[in-house]
């Protein structure tokens, strides 16, 4: 109790000042979200009753339009456990030193960082042993109170990992869903993690990640934002056992007013690990995107493959992506590669599809599903696939999210055989 | 349906590329232009079909007495047009099945049973040719020369309009391709009564098919019409016996 006290009283501390948040480069370049209006809101306590009632009422919706069993549903104070087979939910004040010694995140690198460390309200542990297969599906849902949580993943050797998180929302006025993940995956382990980020438009959204992937592991990491109205995501993953390998897919879609700024942090630093990072971002009305992709190769990386791929698309005049990729390279030994583009819907291929008698609406919904589709083929987990496909269907033809919407997925064509045209660098397409 | 050309003047980034085309295709008829490169024949029949960049300065195009000049695309899809590309565009991740049943559903309001579709449209790969592999690929994705043509006729198979317009149906296919492919147009256009207007270079994808009309195309101009002895005419003395040398 005492410890956690401190580690909180310094948490608290961070969160409120952090001097690069002074730099016209941060205010320009960067999502702001107003930490502090939040902070005061978190004091004030719990949601009792009426949430449960929500978050009840969510699950149904959930499980009669998506099909899909959660195994636990948490609320911004309150939560209900279905499963506890590999859960373990801890009040925050509870934790003790040696829960939180080991951690990969400190307070003091990244304000919201701090802020999440000083306002959790519980911390979700979930921990596969040695060889056995786990499949857990989460659904977190913030209200009017702010919601802050960390979750703590580790999965042993040889063991498998399904996780499915959703994130939804019920509020009447400005909230904040604010969330921090670590994940080990262990020797031989594969960890296949989805988050579904589908927020309203009164949700500030911050996520942060940092994963590490040991000898021979992998970690596929699909990172989905339809919702939301800013949203900051800071994601750092790092194969660092030999041969270590890390998938990972960005896709956002923007719409009215919404505001992305995600930095993803690919780290090769083990011989013969693989990194490939694969962010798309389509953006309508007039939201904005900013994709900030970044490889590091470390010295002991010999042998190893970086991949950044990062795409944009347009939808309309007022809207704004910005894609940066960049490398840090410490190894002569490597194959890496990236690669960004932005435009506009391509006129001829909206003529193209006009003249077969597709009307606009058609033809630039055949063009936006198709932009996404081959990163969403990607997706091993056929629920997150079908979520994600029914999702972007929802926002293009309504404009609507944050809801869970009616699974549909009649005119979802998802084509398994397919491969996108981008293999990186064509002298290293045979070693992906 | 009749296509009527009337005094047509197009331009494009200031450049006056149709100057004062005249031409009618009735129901069923089967029409060819020929022409040198940049003669404005591509340009004729993507401002038939609603291109938004090309701009018409002068005349009108007419179906069935209607001006269709305010029409998009779409629309003119739906009255009955269809436009063959020369070089059909690759679009990333669009299902070769899903779209044209999309277009098929936009076309005539209604919801389309896919195994039927499927059926339908595997009736004519096999006279086409078409290795099935082209309908699991995104549109036109990776599609050699002769696949996009074959797709592209494919698609006018499927979407039965009511005029067609090929835009060099035979370039980038083998010897024996264009024979498949002129066979297949002449025999799809038979069998669902369409009007073809077919525009080419060359007079070997001819051998294969009956045009009742040629029309030869110069600097935007129709500068020649006739039967099939202006292909052999063009055979003999080449374009330029119907080019006016420039001053």
């Amino acid at each position: 109790m005492e410890y956690y006290k401190s580690f909180n009283e310094e948490a608290l501390e961070l969160s409120k000042s952090l001097p690069e948040e002074q730099s016209e480069l941060y205010k320009r370049h960067f999502v702001p979200i107003a930490l502090d209006k939040f902070a005061a809101k978190l004091e004030e306590g719990d949601g009792g009753l009426e949430e449960e009632a929500i978050l009840k009422d969510l699950s149904q919706a959930a499980l009669v339009n998506l099909n899909l069993r959660f195994d636990a549903l948490f609320g911004s104070t309150r939560h209900l456990i279905n499963n506890q087979k590999f859960l373990e939910v801890v009040p925050a004040k509870e934790m003790t030193e040696e829960r939180i010694t080991g951690k990969m995140y400190r307070s003091k690198e990244d304000k919201m960082v701090a802020f999440i460390h000083a306002h959790a309200r519980r911390i979700i542990f979930i921990d596969v042993p040695d060889g056995v297969t786990a499949e857990l599906n989460l659904l977190f849902v913030n209200t009017d109170i702010p919601f802050s949580t960390q979750v703590i993943v580790k999965t042993g050797r040889e063991s498998k990992l399904n996780l499915f998180e959703w994130y939804s929302s019920r509020t009447s006025g400005e909230s904040l869903l604010s969330i921090l993940h670590e994940i080990k995956v262990g020797t031989y382990a594969k960890a296949d993690v989805s988050m579904v980020h589908n927020e309203d438009v009164n949700t500030a959204v911050i996520n942060f990640s940092k994963s590490m992937v040991a000898d021979n592991g992998i970690l596929n990491a699909n990172y989905i934002y339809n919702g939301g109205s800013n949203t900051r995501a800071k994601n750092d993953i790092a194969s660092s056992g030999f041969a270590a390998r890390s998938n990972v897919i960005e896709l956002v879609m923007g719409s009215a007013k919404q505001k992305f700024d995600l930095n993803t942090i690919v780290s090769n630093l083990a011989k013969d690990t693989v990194s490939d990072l694969e962010s798309k971002a389509s953006a309508a009305d007039s939201s904005a995107c900013i994709l900030k992709g970044f490889a590091v190769v470390g010295e002991d990386a010999s042998g190893s493959r970086s991949f950044i791929n990062e795409r944009g698309m347009l939808l309309s005049k007022n809207a704004y992506i910005s894609s940066i990729p960049g490398m840090s390279i410490n190894n002569a030994n490597v194959k890496a590669t990236h690669s960004s583009a932005t435009a506009p819907v391509d006129e001829e291929a909206l003529f193209y599809l006009t003249s077969r008698g597709a009307t606009d609406a058609v033809a630039k919904r055949l063009i936006i599903s198709g932009f996404f589709s081959s990163s969403i083929a990607k997706i091993e987990n056929p629920m997150v696939k079908a979520t994600v496909s029914s999702l972007m269907q929802e926002k293009i033809n309504n404009k609507k999210f944050g809801t869970i919407p009616k699974l549909d997925i009649s005119n979802v064509w998802v084509n398994e055989s397919y491969k996108d045209t981008f293999q990186g660098h064509y002298k290293y397409r045979e070693l992906k | 349906m009749k296509l009527e050309i009337k005094d047509l003047h197009v331009e494009i980034d200031g450049k006056e590329i149709e100057q004062g085309i005249n031409l009618v295709i009735n129901d069923g008829e089967f029409h060819v232009i020929m022409g040198p490169n940049g003669s404005g024949k591509t340009t004729l029949a993507k401002v038939v079909m609603g291109y938004p960049s090309l701009r018409v300065t002068k005349g009108d195009i007419l179906v069935d007495g209607q001006s269709i000049r305010e029409l998009s695309a779409d629309k003119r899809a739906r009255l009955g047009l269809f436009l063959q590309f020369q070089n059909p565009v690759e679009i990333e991740g669009v299902g070769f099945v899903n779209f044209l049943r999309a277009a098929k559903e936009s076309m005539t309001d209604t919801t389309i049973d896919i195994k039927q579709f499927m059926g339908e449209i595997r009736s004519y790969t096999e006279k086409l040719a078409i290795t099935n592999g082209i309908i699991g690929r995104s549109l036109n994705q990776g599609f050699s020369g002769g696949e996009k043509k074959k797709g592209e006729v494919l698609q006018m198979a499927i979407l039965k309009p009511k005029l067609a317009m090929l835009d060099e149906p035979d370039s980038g296919l083998d010897i024996d391709a264009v024979k498949v492919v002129a066979q297949n147009i002449q025999e799809i256009a038979q069998k669902d009564k369409m009007a073809l207007l077919v525009i080419t270079h060359y007079s070997r994808i001819l051998s294969y098919m009956n045009p009742q009309f040629v029309h030869i195309m110069a600097d935007g101009r129709i500068v020649a019409e006739g039967g099939r002895e202006l292909v052999m005419k063009l055979e003999k003395d080449g374009y330029d016996s119907f080019v006016k040398p420039k001053k």
